[in-house]
């Protein structure tokens, strides 16, 4: 699965661990994310995404190995 | 996924008040004979001595309270993947701690083949291994998982590391692990209860090579179950932790009731009880929740 976390921060100018502190994770969680090495729950997903005030499915996308 | 058995942040400062004492404690009643006088306490036993000291079962239960504060407080930033991270470590410090187990074994018993006895008084310094090695078990899983758990979270500074544990495949391994592991079982049972001269034979070899039962029960532990998902990992990573739990509660008191002979052999059955729990309340969620799934579909709920 890839995720588009990285940009969403870029434009919304806000960093990794204000992300963090938003949804109540760890910063190296969202780091951990964003590297694609560990796919998060939909709890996790659905927080991220409001934060973006976008849908799921426009940060997370399916990969071709999944 | 919510770890929801954790305690506190602030016990593992209480932890390591409790391990550090209790291991230089420990050591010094082990090795050095060394013995706090006003501990001597009267107790009624069966095999034991009249009076016990409690030295050495005082430092055991400081040591292992200690380790298990350390071990399972929360960060002060705990969220889903630090709770995965956890229960990963703790399956792979399980696994390893019955590697290393199945290593030295194996090692010394060669050894004890060849004659070197010497090499094995160096080792271990009482020069009876097996209950040594039998006494590190009780704390060594849980050494080995806080080294691994505070490797993957505080490693890098940045980012996590993910480790994934591999099982193995459902074909052949987990069939006949439970197979071996149910029959060996049953035939040492047999072996205690009966006068079976052809059982007591075999019994009596199965006990006598320890690496046998605690074998087969790892491999049935760590094979994938007939459709393993996300699902069935989740319950697998929770049901270690609580296998942990109630492994050492069950010790502690052991630790406090049995002494002298007696308490080998609860030292003999800590080498698969943490398993057997582990299997007991993995396949009970697992099958409630098929059970569930087959009353629902003849209700019609699925259909």
């Amino acid at each position: 699965m890839k995720n588009t976390i990285k940009v969403e921060r870029a434009i919304k100018n806000i960093t990794q661990a204000d992300l963090a502190d938003l949804i109540g994770v760890s910063r190296q969680t969202i780091n951990t994310i964003e590297s694609n090495k560990y796919v998060p729950s939909t709890v996790l997903a659905l927080k991220i995404s409001r934060v973006f005030g976008k849908s799921v499915n426009d940060i997370f996308v399916l990969d071709d190995e999944d | 996924m919510k770890n929801k058995f954790l305690f506190p942040s602030y016990f593992k400062i209480i932890g390591c008040f409790l391990a550090i004492p209790g291991f230089i404690f420990g050591y010094l009643s082990v090795y050095q004979d060394f013995y706090i006088k006003s501990l001597d306490i009267r107790v009624g036993g069966f095999y034991s001595p009249e009076i016990n000291n409690f030295t050495n079962e005082l430092s055991l239960a400081s040591l292992v309270i200690g380790l298990l504060f350390i071990a399972f407080s929360r960060l002060k930033q705990e969220d889903e993947l630090t709770a995965k991270l956890r229960l990963d470590a703790l399956h792979w410090a399980v696994l390893i701690n019955y590697i290393l187990f199945f290593a030295v074994e194996i090692l010394f018993s060669l050894f004890r083949k060849v004659g070197y006895y010497e090499l094995e008084k160096f080792v271990f310094d009482t020069g009876h291994w097996n209950t040594d090695f039998s006494l590190y078990n009780m704390f060594t899983p849980l050494v080995i998982f806080i080294g691994r758990f505070y490797y993957l979270v505080h490693y890098k500074r940045e980012a996590f590391i993910i480790s994934n544990m591999k099982y193995l495949p459902y074909y052949p391994y987990r069939l006949i692990a439970k197979a071996a592991s149910l029959s060996l079982l049953s035939i040492i049972i047999l072996t205690e209860t009966f006068d079976m001269p052809l059982i007591d034979n075999i019994g009596q070899w199965v006990g006598e090579s320890r690496i046998l039962i605690p074998l087969s029960f790892l491999i049935w532990v760590f094979s994938k179950t007939a459709n393993e998902d996300e699902l069935t990992t989740q319950y697998r990573l929770e049901s270690m932790q609580l296998a942990v739990y109630v492994n050492y509660c069950l010790l502690l008191l052991a630790n406090f009731i049995c002494y002298g002979f007696d308490f080998l052999f609860v030292m003999g059955i800590n080498l698969i009880s943490m398993l057997v729990f582990f299997l007991i309340r993995f396949n009970y969620v697992c099958n409630k929740g098929y059970w569930q799934v087959r009353r629902d579909v003849k209700g019609g709920l699925l259909s």
